[in-house]
C-alpha cells in the first residue's frame, strides 16, 4: 500500500516538475508563432469585419445633431 | 454576459465600440452638474447644449483636457454612465480597452484605468491614440513598411511612423482643436473687443477656418457681448483673420509632424514619399491644414475615410482580437 502511495507521490512531483519546466522554457519557436499571430491579427483582412460593420447603414453611429449657433451666420 | 468595450476617451467626443456589434455611443465628452449637490444632470448631447447658457447652480464641463483627466471623480461617474447606458450593469462586467494619448504619464494612465474600472469594467486596458487609429485606418502596419499618421483630437496632436505592428517614432503635443477655438476667442475679444463663447468660437473654425488660402471662401457674421459697453454686438470676420489668429497652433501641429519625420529611420522615411501620411481626428478636418502640412513636409498627406472614427475602431478590432492583440496594449508590451 505504502510503495503503491509513494508511486502515485513520485510520478506527481514528476508530472508537476515537467509541466514547470516546459512552462518556464518557452521554445524559440513560440516567440516567432506569437509575432505571426499578432501579425496576421493585424492584417488587413483580419480587420475588414471590423471597417465593414462601420459600413454596414443599419449600424452607422449617431452623429451629434449641433443646433446651429446663432451666434455665426457666414457666407455674408 | 458583459459584451467587452473599446472606448475613445477623447477631449472632445467620447465613442464606445461593443464587441460583435461596433460603435454603439458617439457623443460629446461634457457632463452637467448641479454645483451645490454634485448631482449628475445630463451627459453628452445634452449637456453639450447646456456649455455657456447654464444658470449658476448648474455647470457644464469637459472632465479632460489635453487628453488627460483633470476631474477623477467627473470622469468616473461619466465613464460610469456612459456604461449604465451601453448595457454594462454590476453583474455584468466587461473587459475595456481605453484609447489614450501616448504622451500621458503614468500617474494618468492609473487615473484612467482606476476611472474604468471603479466605473464597473473587470479589467482596463489602454492603447495609444495613434497605433488605434492606423489599425482603425486600415493602414498596412502588420508589414515592413513605414506608416505614418498623425491624429489631431480636441486636447492632443500625435505622429507615428508604424512598422511591423509596433510604433517606430512618435511624436505628441498638448495642442489640438480646442487651442485652435480659444485661439479665436482670443483674437475676437482683442481685436474686435468683444466677447464670444467657446461654442461660438468652435462655430467659426468649422465656417470660416483654414489652415492655408482655400478656394471659394466667405465671411462670417459674428455676434458676441461688447466688452465696453456690454450690449450685444455683432461683428464681419473674414477667413484671413481666422488664418492669422490661429496660425500660432497650426504652426505648432505642423512642427510636431515635422519632428517625427526627423525622427523616422531612413529606410522607412523614403516610403513616406510614396505612401503618403494620414490624417484623422477631428482637428484634420480644418480645411487646408492638409495642404499646409504637405507644403511644409514635402510629403503627401491623404485623409482618411472615417476620420472620427479611426481610433475607436482600431481599439474595437484590439477588443476583437484580444489575447491575439495584448502585446499592442500600454505596459504589456515584452
Amino acid at each position: 500500500m505504502t510503495v503503491v502511495l509513494v508511486g502515485i507521490v513520485v510520478v506527481c512531483v514528476g508530472i508537476f516538475l515537467a509541466l514547470a519546466i516546459a512552462r518556464r522554457t518557452p521554445s524559440s519557436d513560440d516567440g516567432v508563432a506569437s509575432f505571426r499571430k499578432h501579425l496576421d491579427a493585424l492584417s488587413p483582412e483580419a480587420r475588414r469585419q471590423v471597417i465593414d460593420r462601420m459600413q454596414s447603414p443599419q449600424i452607422q453611429p449617431k452623429r451629434p445633431t449641433e443646433p446651429d449657433d446663432p451666434g455665426v451666420r457666414h457666407g455674408s | 454576459m458583459a459584451r467587452d468595450l473599446a472606448i475613445d476617451l477623447g477631449t472632445a467626443n467620447t465613442l464606445v465600440y461593443m464587441k460583435g456589434r461596433g460603435i454603439v455611443l458617439n457623443e460629446p465628452s461634457v457632463i452637467a452638474l448641479n454645483r451645490q449637490t454634485g448631482e449628475v444632470l445630463a451627459t453628452g448631447h445634452e449637456a453639450w447644449n447646456m456649455i455657456g447658457r447654464t444658470p449658476g447652480y448648474i455647470v457644464a464641463v469637459r472632465p479632460l483636457r489635453g487628453g488627460a483627466i483633470t476631474d477623477f471623480d467627473v470622469t468616473e461617474r461619466m465613464i460610469r454612465l456612459l456604461l449604465q447606458r451601453v448595457g454594462v450593469s454590476r453583474f455584468t462586467r466587461p473587459k475595456v480597452v481605453i484609447c489614450v494619448p501616448s504622451a500621458i504619464t503614468e500617474v494618468e494612465r492609473r487615473a484612467v484605468t482606476d476611472a474604468a474600472r471603479r466605473a464597473g469594467a473587470a479589467d482596463a486596458q489602454l492603447i495609444e491614440q495613434p497605433m488605434a487609429a492606423a489599425i482603425g485606418a486600415n493602414l498596412p502596419i502588420d508589414e515592413p513598411v513605414g506608416n505614418m499618421v498623425i491624429d489631431i483630437g480636441g486636447g492632443t496632436s500625435e505622429t507615428a511612423v508604424i512598422s511591423l505592428g509596433g510604433i517606430v517614432a512618435l511624436e505628441a503635443v498638448r495642442v489640438g482643436s480646442f487651442d485652435i477655438d480659444n485661439a479665436i476667442q482670443n483674437y475676437v475679444r482683442r481685436e474686435h473687443g468683444i466677447a464670444i463663447g467657446e461654442r461660438t468660437a468652435e462655430e467659426i473654425k468649422v465656417a470660416i477656418g483654414s489652415a492655408a488660402a482655400t478656394p471659394d471662401e466667405v465671411e462670417a457674421e459674428v455676434s458676441g457681448r461688447d466688452l465696453m459697453m456690454g450690449l450685444p454686438k455683432t461683428v464681419i470676420l473674414t477667413p484671413e483673420e481666422i488664418r492669422y489668429a490661429i496660425d500660432d497652433v497650426v504652426t505648432q501641429i505642423v512642427q510636431s509632424v515635422v519632428r517625427c519625420l526627423a525622427k523616422a529611420p531612413p529606410e522607412l522615411a523614403q516610403d513616406f514619399l510614396v505612401r503618403g501620411m494620414y490624417l484623422v481626428g477631428g482637428g484634420g478636418l480644418l480645411r487646408g491644414l492638409a495642404d499646409r502640412i504637405e507644403r511644409e513636409t514635402q510629403v503627401p498627406v491623404r485623409m482618411s475615410n472615417m476620420p472620427l472614427e479611426a481610433v475607436v475602431l482600431g481599439a474595437g478590432h484590439c477588443i476583437e482580437n484580444y489575447d491575439a492583440l495584448k502585446r499592442m496594449f500600454m505596459g504589456q508590451r515584452r
